[in-house]
């Protein structure tokens, strides 16, 4: 049918097309920085959380420790210690706060968002009411080896898997450069009317030389999602 | 440490060319500007490793992997048409480059990856395979298989009888 000949000449001919973009490296630099900042921001929590894990669990221990003795001395004559209560399986995790906190460093405020730790259906589903299109969305997914797939008010935004070491942790958009990004959230986002995001957990697939293979699906983790706005005090970019 | 003094004089030198392979993948502007990015931007993050050798190489191949492996998908960026030209176009000429374009997009993104890399990059088998992290045998069985579902493609079919 086609040959190799046409195919190099289709391939040629559209990729001339696609010009240049002269404000990438200012980008680029934009994005280094904002990548820094997460870096320091997460590293800034992971310190606070040992901090935190060293002064309160020890005291909550010895808490815990003199409150069962109590309770035991009062309520079993043999004076034994009831045996702690099994943690919760639904308890829910951490979510790194640079990417789902009510603020992000790159300059934009939430404006709507959800977490899910091991969601019975597998999915999660939120509703932002947007007032400009400068928006940026999280998404973490973390249950190894899943997949997932993202809509918003019903158009598919984004799918892929949730990484071999078990989280992935991503965002679209970027406040500093609309001329990328506001024609595609203007395709999907009503301004000034709740919009729904839909996150849900779907079949993994793997390649192999026989094509893509169905995996389980349903496994245990995490999915979260957040929908940031830059906030008005940010002088929009004209962007590329 | 790591050096990164390169890195920006990388950008402007070379990004432009890897935009285009980009482009090729994703078939959006927007969309392959954005991947080149997110590539560089992990390259970045390594670039003190990766200057010394062959750093457009390394950078592709994270633009390929990336796509490949985790790549957005939009409403109108990779779904697949369900309505076929009833015009034949002359083989060879704008129209019919333009059929071949709209029946890459319908490939695999594995396939597509494997197309790019093999006819517009002109790598070889084992280059493929070293891009995409696969053996050499799996790049010609998706080679194969993409330049199959072209030639079954019913955009084509007709449009390229006569060639």
């Amino acid at each position: 049918m086609t040959n190799e000949q046409q195919l190099r000449e289709t391939l040629s001919a559209h990729a001339e097309e696609c010009g240049d973009n002269p404000a990438r490296v200012g980008q680029m630099r934009r994005r280094v920085r904002a990548y820094r900042l997460r870096q320091a921001t997460g590293a800034s929590f992971a310190a606070a959380v040992v901090v935190v894990a060293a002064v309160v669990v020890p005291v909550t221990a010895a808490h815990r420790g003199s409150t069962s003795s109590r309770v035991a001395s009062a309520t079993s004559p043999s004076g034994s210690v009831p045996a702690p209560a099994a943690p919760s399986r639904n308890s829910p995790t951490p979510v790194t706060p640079s990417l789902h906190g009510p603020e992000d460093p790159r300059g934009g405020r939430k404006i709507g968002g959800a977490v899910a730790t091991s969601p019975a259906d597998g999915s999660l589903t939120y509703t932002f009411t947007p007032t400009s299109l400068r928006l940026l969305l999280t998404i973490t997914c973390t249950p190894r080896g899943g997949a997932f797939s993202l809509t918003l008010n019903g158009h598919p935004i984004t799918s892929g898997d949730c990484g071999g070491g078990g989280r992935v942790d991503t965002y679209i958009g970027n406040f500093d450069d609309q001329a990328v990004y506001q024609p595609m959230w203007k395709e999907v986002v009503n301004l000034g009317q709740p919009n729904t995001v839909v996150m849900t957990l779907v079949t993994a697939f793997e390649p192999s030389k026989s094509g893509p293979l169905p995996r389980a699906q349903r496994k245990p983790g995490t999915l979260a999602s957040v929908m940031y706005q830059a906030v008005p005090s940010l002088s929009p970019t004209t962007g590329s | 440490m790591a050096d990164r003094s390169g890195f920006d004089e990388f950008v402007a030198a070379r990004s432009r060319a890897l935009l285009r392979t980009a482009y090729l993948l994703t078939r959006n502007r927007s969309l392959a500007e954005d991947l080149l990015q997110t590539a560089l931007l992990k390259c970045w993050q390594a670039w003190g490793r990766i200057d010394d050798g062959d750093p457009e190489a390394y950078v592709r191949r994270v633009v390929v992997t990336t796509y490949v492996s985790w790549w957005r998908r939009r409403s109108r960026g990779e779904v697949p048409t369900q309505e076929l030209p009833e015009s034949v176009a002359p083989p060879g000429g704008p129209e019919q480059r333009d059929l071949v374009w709209q029946a890459l997009g319908r490939l695999p993104r594995r396939q597509r990856a494997v197309v790019v890399l093999r006819y517009y990059e002109d790598l070889s088998e084992a280059d493929i395979a070293r891009v995409l992290g696969v053996s050499r045998g799996t790049v010609k069985s998706q080679c194969s298989k993409a330049l199959a579902h072209l030639r079954v493609d019913a955009s084509l079919e007709n449009a390229l009888e006569g060639s």
